[in-house]
């Protein structure tokens, strides 16, 4: 803008000194154009040549006798005639003569001629003096007639200079007056432009001025701008909002406790530390906090904000209050899923110690079968106390020491009490590499995050599927807490063949409280524990999911060498008879749990039943097919392997009708849930059971066949209870 | 230029004051009447006169008037002249002239016609002498209207040429 006026500052001087200079010029030829109208020499040769003849007709005049013509006239004639020549003799006149030889004898000889007839005019009375003159004068006629005619070329030619020099002035005048026409003009043009570009510059500056103020009048905070002395020169409605309507140093001052007026007499105020830049928070008497920042600005004064941050404070009791409660009601929901399996389990236990009691107290036999028995009873209730222990480790509060661990041995610990936290339809398979190491860790947390993981992976195979945990050593694919890129780790992973986890989502699952599932269906505290768990351990927590494919998590852990090795049971189908009494008939065994199968089978054999045992519903519909006869299908409903026993009930009902049905379950009613309530045909034997009501409950499936339909299942088992086969 | 023309005009404007409170007295006078040959005849619109509605000056009646010297260049001459005469605007007054012009007529009976203020205006002079001495008919004498050329440059031009008559023997006021 400066060089700008200063430019239009130069351009002004400069028309100025040019209009200064093209009046000073025009002056000067104003003087050099008048001297241009020289004399007109033409002029003073006529006035002689005129003379001359004026002078010749008097003379002539004179010697006719008559005339008015006297000597004094003649004289004066002479001497006019003189002045004449004189004039041709002197001044401009000799300018011509110079440029001109001819001219310049002619006027030597008309003196000469002249100065001969003065005498003559001076005796003119004489006799014959006139005639002597006459002829004297008689041979001028012609050179005086040269004279005239060069005379007047010279001075036209002198004219036609003189007009030569005229259009030459012209043409510098012309030039002068459009360059400063075009001088005007430029300089017109410029200060127009200059204008256009002022008002567009002032248009422009009055928009970025009004989307400052839209800025400053529309962020949430409260915003002044304070000068070099702490004096608020600008400040929004928000910021008088907050420290009063009237935004003066002492309302300042008392709406801030860190602010104090300034000394002095100065007005103005800055934070009690002046010193650094700050952001701090003021929790006022009426309950309000705020959240003050004040920023040094580069070229003095500073910014200062103010922001009522009371809603967000407390929001933020509000959220970590609500985590506490969150954390809480995930544990209550583990514990309600437990609930369910723990039963299941506990009423197995039971039903077997039940039963072998009731063998020792009806009719002990034998010391060896006292012995066997009492075993069964035994081993039944040491892993209620098994159970009943793991149960304690989960719910302890404290956290426990880490111990050496043989990480395979302890998820087979755990996996029962996996198992019933899952549904039927998923079944949990276990792949454990042999393995040297341990790990040092905590087991009652290790198992809770096996836990959770294996809920997580229920809850992305909504319609079954198959759950691996697996356990093993491998090579870390990258440096981390358990160990650097390269070095062997041990690993914990549990896969699904699930939904799979969207990349987009992939990144974000450890983070607290991140959930894809409905609302109360998880805390979205699962992982981010399993995730604290393995880093509080030395390791870390990997997670490979493909959408459709399902998820694998593997919790890495750091080695700790031993000597242990691992050994694990397996199960097989077992077929057992035992010829007995009164009642026959053939039956179908499904149950998955081997001690119960083992004790069940029994009684049933010594009922006068010939067993055929399976674990699986897939095992005991192939036997089915087979072309095996039974007359009854005696099946729990809650098998693994992705058939429950309500669902095999229905094939079995469907494809071989002769073959009766009897289901029994301590744990049905989640079943039923899920999959209906068993066609009234099927009885239902709830566990635990005494050997009476379990005789009774074949002998009315075999006898009842298509016969008496039972509404309510549970109502049939008291009365069964009476007969006995 | 213009700075120069009020200044002239303002001393004219004062000389003329003067010579108006002169002229009164002397215009009460009457004209004398010339002792020798008249050598210059004023006629027209005039109101002091001494012979015929005429007024005649004999060349002592006009040094009486006040000679003053004019040096100049002119085209007539090489180099400057210095002329001593009367000015022709004292003269008018002498006279009592009312008219805008006067046409001065020569021995040769050329004339030329002169606007008056020309007088004040330039301060033409009528001219007796050249050079010291009285002009003669051979000199354009014995009167010869001279303006100062050299004082401004607008005089240097055919039309105050053209006014300055030589060898003047009368004049008309109109």
């Amino acid at each position: 803008m400066g060089r700008l006026r200063l430019l239009l500052f130069l351009v002004a001087a400069l028309f100025l000194a040019a209009t200064f200079y093209m009046a000073a010029l025009i002056a000067e030829r104003q003087t050099s154009l008048k001297e241009v109208s020289r004399y007109n020499i033409a002029w003073l040769a006529s006035q002689a040549v005129a003379e001359y003849t004026r002078f010749q007709q008097r003379a002539a005049a004179f010697s006719v006798a008559g005339s008015d013509v006297d000597k004094d006239e003649l004289e004066l004639r002479y001497d006019i005639l003189l002045s004449r020549i004189g004039l041709l003799q002197d001044g401009e006149f000799l300018e011509f003569l110079r440029s001109n030889k001819d001219a310049s004898s002619i006027v030597q000889s008309l003196g000469a001629a002249l100065a001969d007839a003065g005498p003559l005019v001076r005796r003119i009375d004489a006799e014959g003096a006139s005639l002597e003159l006459m002829r004297v004068l008689a041979p001028l006629d012609r050179p005086m007639a040269t004279l005239a005619a060069a005379a007047s070329r010279y001075g036209a030619a002198r004219v036609s200079e003189d007009q030569q020099e005229l259009l030459r002035l012209h043409l510098i005048f012309s030039g002068l007056s459009a360059g400063l026409a075009i001088f005007g003009l430029t300089l017109i043009v410029s200060l127009g432009l200059q204008n256009r570009s002022l008002d567009r510059a002032r248009a422009e500056l009055m928009a970025q001025n009004a989307r400052f103020d839209a800025a400053i009048s529309n962020i949430p905070q409260g915003l002044a701008l304070l000068d070099r002395n702490g004096r608020p020169v600008i400040s929004n409605a928000q910021f008088t909002q907050i420290v009063g309507a009237d935004p003066s140093i002492t309302s300042l001052a008392a709406a801030i406790p860190d602010f104090v007026p300034l000394g002095g007499g100065a007005m103005g105020m800055r934070l009690r530390d002046p010193a650094v830049s700050v952001a701090s928070t003021h929790e006022r008497s009426d309950g309000t906090t705020l959240l003050v920042t004040q920023r040094e600005m580069a070229g003095g004064g500073s910014v200062l904000t103010i922001e009522d941050v009371t809603d967000r404070v407390r929001a933020d009791r509000q959220r970590k209050q609500l985590e506490a409660q969150l954390q809480q009601a995930q544990k209550m929901e583990a514990v309600g899923q437990l609930t369910g399996g723990i039963a299941h389990d506990f009423n197995n236990l039971l039903t077997v110690i039940l039963g072998n009691a009731e063998i020792l107290v009806e009719d002990p036999g034998d010391e060896e079968s006292v012995q066997l028995l009492a075993g069964m009873i035994l081993q039944a209730a040491e892993r209620g106390a098994d159970l009943t222990h793991k149960l304690l480790a989960f719910g302890r509060r404290q956290s426990l020491t880490p111990e050496r661990l043989d990480v395979a041995q302890c998820v087979e610990g755990i996996i029962p009490l996996l198992r019933r936290a899952v549904s039927e339809n998923i079944e949990i398979r276990t792949e454990f590499a042999p393995t040297k190491s341990s790990a040092l860790v905590d087991r009652s947390l290790l198992e809770s995050a096996l836990l959770n993981l294996v809920v997580n992976a229920r809850d992305a195979m909504g319609h079954g599927g198959v759950l691996t945990i697996s356990t093993g050593e491998r090579l870390a694919s990258k440096s981390t807490g358990a160990g650097q890129e390269g070095q062997r780790v041990l690993f914990i992973s549990v896969a699904d063949t699930g939904t799979g986890i969207p990349p987009e989502v992939l990144d974000r699952v450890f983070e607290p409280f991140f959930t894809t599932k409905e609302v109360g269906k998880g805390s979205g505290l699962g992982l981010s524990m399993v995730y604290g768990f393995a880093e509080q351990s030395g390791g870390s927590v990997e997670i490979d999911s493909q959408v459709g494919n399902g998820t694998t998590v593997s919790i890495l852990l750091p080695l700790v060498l031993t000597g242990a090795a691992i050994e694990k049971e397996e199960l097989s189908v077992k077929t057992m008879s035992h010829p007995d009494s009164g009642c026959s008939g053939r039956v179908l065994m499904v149950e998955d749990d081997p001690q119960v199968l083992q004790f069940v089978a029994a009684q049933v054999e010594s009922l006068g039943y010939s067993v055929t045992s399976t674990t699986t519903a897939p095992e005991a519909l192939s036997l089915l097919q087979s072309g095996a006869k039974f007359d009854v299908l005696f099946s729990d409903v809650v098998l693994p392997g992705g058939m429950n026993g309500v669902e095999l009930a229905q094939l079995v009902r469907e494809r071989h009708p002769a073959t009766r049905i009897l289901l029994t379950s301590g744990y049905a009613e989640e079943v039923f849930a899920n999959f209906g309530r068993p066609e009234t045909e099927n009885l239902i034997l709830r566990k635990p059971y005494k050997k009476p009501e379990l005789a009774e409950a074949l002998r009315a499936t075999i006898e009842g066949g298509a016969g008496t339909p039972e509404r309510n299942p549970a109502r049939v088992q008291r009365p069964a209870l009476e007969r006995a086969c | 230029m213009h700075m120069y023309r009020r200044g002239f005009l303002l001393s004219a404007f004062g000389l003329t004051v003067c010579i108006a409170a002169a002229s009164t007295s002397r215009a009460a006078d009457p004209l004398p009447v010339p002792r020798e040959r008249p050598i210059l005849t004023i006629t027209g619109k005039i109101s002091s006169t001494n012979k015929d509605g005429a007024a005649q000056f004999d060349r002592a009646m006009l040094e009486k008037l006040g000679m003053v010297r004019i040096e100049t260049s002119t085209p007539w001459y090489q180099g400057p002249v210095v002329f001593e005469g009367i000015r022709l605007d004292i003269l008018m007054d002498a006279v009592g002239a009312t008219g805008e012009r006067v046409v001065a007529i020569a021995l040769n009976d050329y004339t030329t016609e002169i606007p008056i203020q020309d007088f004040k205006r330039y301060g033409a002079i009528l001219a007796l002498k050249r050079g010291g001495e009285y002009m003669s008919v051979r000199d354009k004498g014995p009167l010869f209207i001279v303006y100062p050329f050299d004082s401004t440059p607008e005089l240097k031009s055919q039309t105050y040429y053209g006014r300055s008559a030589w060898q003047v023997a009368q004049l008309v006021v109109k």
